[in-house]
């Protein structure tokens, strides 16, 4: 049947405008950007009421005259898409920046710090705990060769080293540690995925 | 700047006008979103799309210059309805004043123009 087709046509061009203007207002503060969304929602359906709720033509005027995601975003005050340019980076500076140089990790946590994509929290988990998790899994893979090295050798000749820990404490410790400093850059990855969608 | 073009100055004019426009339609009653959209649609010019209302009056909002409540509706969903604030009221009044100068200056200058 023809009405039940356009019903489908229509409802999904809605949905698709939504999800359209969501992701142009990413960037704008949350409650304000759940209100802007609640608001021309509840706008398109009061106009569906009015009309042939069905029929996708009219449906495609009325989304016509709600207008261009991207002007509401510019009058919501969403940063534009230049200041996301940068994101793709951030991540990968942070994981392998600290390896190649310091000044690839300080320039990845800058693009983090500028780009409006991430939240606060996100920000600050990925600045502090990559690093920190670098350093565990240092400290663990070293103490573990050390633990494995005294290991085979006797007592009297291997008790140079500061500290020592046994390797079912050392190994884990440099697991948690790698895992301390992948996560974070990954949820970088994901929410910018998910966000750009 | 490019002179001359609509989309260069009417967007900045715009910005300030159109939420003392909202004002302006408020000050009879209560209104909800859809129908100030409407009523502005309706007129041309004042918003950029229908849409573009809805941040402007969550600024409104946040400024304090109108106020909302939830109404159940009979033919729809729920509708939020705006009022204005004792603020809005005296930004209303300041806007209408400066308004009616600044419009006269323009069109003054504007038809000494024609005559020269």
């Amino acid at each position: 049947m023809t009405s039940r087709q356009s019903l489908g046509q229509a409802d999904k061009l809605v949905r698709n405008y939504l999800a359209q203007l969501d992701a142009a207002l990413r960037g704008v503060e949350s409650s304000r950007r759940e209100e802007i969304l609640t608001e021309v929602r509840g706008h398109i359906e009061e106009g569906r009421s009015g009309l042939d709720p069905d029929d996708a033509a009219s449906v495609r005027a009325l989304l016509d005259r709600v207008g261009d995601p991207a002007a509401i975003a510019a009058e919501a005050g969403a940063p534009s898409a230049a200041s996301r340019r940068w994101d793709a980076w951030a991540p990968w500076l942070i994981i392998f920046g600290p390896l190649a140089s310091g000044l690839g990790w300080l320039a990845g946590v800058l693009l983090l710090w500028i780009s409006p994509t991430w939240s606060r929290r996100d920000k600050l988990i990925a600045t502090i705990v990559p690093p920190a998790g670098l350093v565990a899994l240092f400290f663990g893979l070293v103490t573990a060769l050390h633990a494995a090295a005294s290991s085979c050798s006797g007592t009297t000749t291997c008790t140079t080293s500061k500290i020592t820990l046994p390797l079912g404490v050392a190994i884990p410790l440099a697991v948690a540690g790698l895992a301390a400093h992948l996560l974070p850059p990954i949820h970088l990855m994901r929410t910018r995925h998910r966000a750009s969608r | 700047m490019v002179l001359g073009e609509e989309s260069n100055w009417l967007p900045q004019v715009r910005r300030g006008v159109a939420e003392h426009c909202v004002l302006a339609l408020l000050a009879g009653g209560e209104k909800y979103g859809f129908e100030l959209a409407r009523e502005l649609g309706a007129r041309g010019q004042i918003i950029a799309s229908e849409g573009t209302l809805y941040p402007l009056l969550a600024r409104l909002r946040r400024n304090g210059l109108v106020e909302t409540s939830w109404r159940e509706s009979t033919s729809g969903p729920p509708r939020r309805y705006y009022h204005l604030t004792s603020g809005g009221e005296i930004a209303l009044a300041t806007f209408k004043k400066q308004w009616r100068v600044f419009r006269d200056a323009v069109d003054e200058i504007l038809e000494e123009g024609d005559h020269k």
